[in-house]
């Protein structure tokens, strides 16, 4: 059966995918993957549009805010990321040609690079969690100094909390402990130069106001949870097709257009990260 | 003579077959990319004044790289038009986005009392003034 007559039935097999008529076949799964991506990228523009505009109403405080995070960690994770794609791209080569030993060596060595990567990310915020500023006082009732502290506490409900970080004297209790950060009082303090940290005991009662660099820290702050956050879910939700190909793999069964498609998704989160590694990281 | 006879024969779904592979040499690719990124690094320690001119230049490393991951790890160089148009759709998507916010972002000069975003800066303005930084 050759000929496909104008009007009439042709059973589904035979009918000529609209799809794939011209030039390549195209499978359906294919075009399925790229509208989902693309779908991806516009959900990703609409926070990073809330980012611009937020980084636009407070240039300064971005700038001085992201001078908290640590950078030789992110650009470690950006390599992570980067090697991870290059081993699902060869992952999905070596599926293409049948090749099931490297298809499971290099899917495997994706699965352990995201595993890195959500590690690294864990630090980070397990960093930031023990991350505080402090507005506390000094001195008699009648003639109290009042001082920002930030820096790295281990026990915030100590009687005495003891902090590893920076101290500058400010004029009143009532300071907007949102809007400093370590980066700037550690410059102020140190007369426009980098110093080093120091340990300072703060006694509770004396605390006015305390703070740890969650979200509710600042708007830049605000803008990094929700896109690392965001981010490191799609990581996981990459890691769990991954994880079910390899086990399919191991067991003799390799499936190269489910490999290719779950690549796609991989190269577009570590795309992703290309871009938020400047944004929050570097400028 | 028709489409019909030209079609590869259909085979079952969770059988993969060989692809009419496209040579791309990954490792080079992956170099690139970190050199760009060492590249992004090194000119983040650089000392730039303009803040433009900062974001600028590390969304346009960051926009070489993301054209090489999308050109040869997701192999957009070997598809057809329908995955390229699917493609460029939501990125002129993105590009008019960003550029319906410029409004928000230009109308914070300080004679222009008409965004909310100017609230902000007066905040962090007078936040600065308090703690003695310089004003910019």
């Amino acid at each position: 059966m050759s000929t496909i007559v104008d009007h009439g039935y042709i059973p589904e097999e035979h009918a000529p995918d609209p799809v794939t008529s011209h030039g390549d076949p195209l499978p359906p799964g294919k075009v399925a993957i790229w509208l989902f991506l693309a779908s991806e990228i516009m959900f990703f523009i609409g926070l990073l549009g809330t980012y611009i505009i937020l980084r636009s109403g407070q240039p300064k405080l971005f700038a001085d805010q992201h001078e908290v995070l640590s950078k030789p960690l992110a650009a470690t994770n950006t390599l992570v990321l980067i090697f991870s794609s290059l081993t699902m791209a060869m992952a999905v080569d070596a599926a293409h040609k049948l090749n099931r030993t490297k298809t499971i060596v290099c899917l495997l060595i994706t699965f352990l690079c995201a595993t890195t990567f959500m590690a690294i990310k864990s630090v980070e915020y397990y960093d930031k969690y023990h991350h505080y500023t402090v507005v506390a006082s000094e001195g008699p009732a009648d003639a109290k100094k009042f001082f920002v502290y930030d820096g790295h506490v281990h026990e915030p409900n100590a009687d005495v909390m003891k902090l590893d970080g920076y101290k500058m004297e400010i004029t009143g209790p009532s300071f907007n402990i949102n809007l400093i950060s370590e980066h700037e009082i550690d410059l102020m303090s140190n007369g426009g130069k980098h110093g080093d940290a120091k340990e300072f005991e703060i006694p509770r009662a004396s605390i006015a106001q305390a703070i740890w660099y969650g979200p509710w820290k600042s708007n830049f702050f605000a803008s990094y949870y929700i896109l690392t956050g965001v981010h490191g879910l799609h990581i996981i939700c990459g890691m769990i097709p991954i994880f079910i190909l390899l086990v399919q793999a191991i067991r003799g069964k390799v499936k190269g257009p489910a490999i290719e498609y779950t690549g796609l998704y991989w190269h577009l989160v570590d795309l992703i990260w290309i871009f938020l590694f400047p944004l929050l990281y570097l400028i | 003579m028709n489409s019909a006879e030209a079609r590869i024969p259909e085979e079952p779904h969770d059988v993969s077959r060989p692809h009419a592979t496209h040579v791309v040499n990954y490792l080079a690719i992956f170099f690139t990319l970190v050199a760009l990124t060492v590249l992004t690094v090194v000119i983040a320690f650089v000392d730039i004044q303009s803040e433009m001119a900062k974001v600028l230049i590390a969304l346009f490393i960051a926009s070489i790289k993301a054209w090489f991951v999308l050109t040869y790890f997701m192999h957009l160089k070997f598809e057809g038009k329908l995955i390229y148009v699917i493609t460029i759709v939501p990125c002129l998507l993105c590009i008019l986005v960003v550029v319906a916010l410029i409004p928000d972002i230009v109308m914070t000069l300080p004679h222009m009392h008409t965004t909310s975003l100017h609230v902000f800066n007066d905040v962090v303005g007078a936040f600065h003034k308090s703690i003695g930084v310089p004003a910019e």
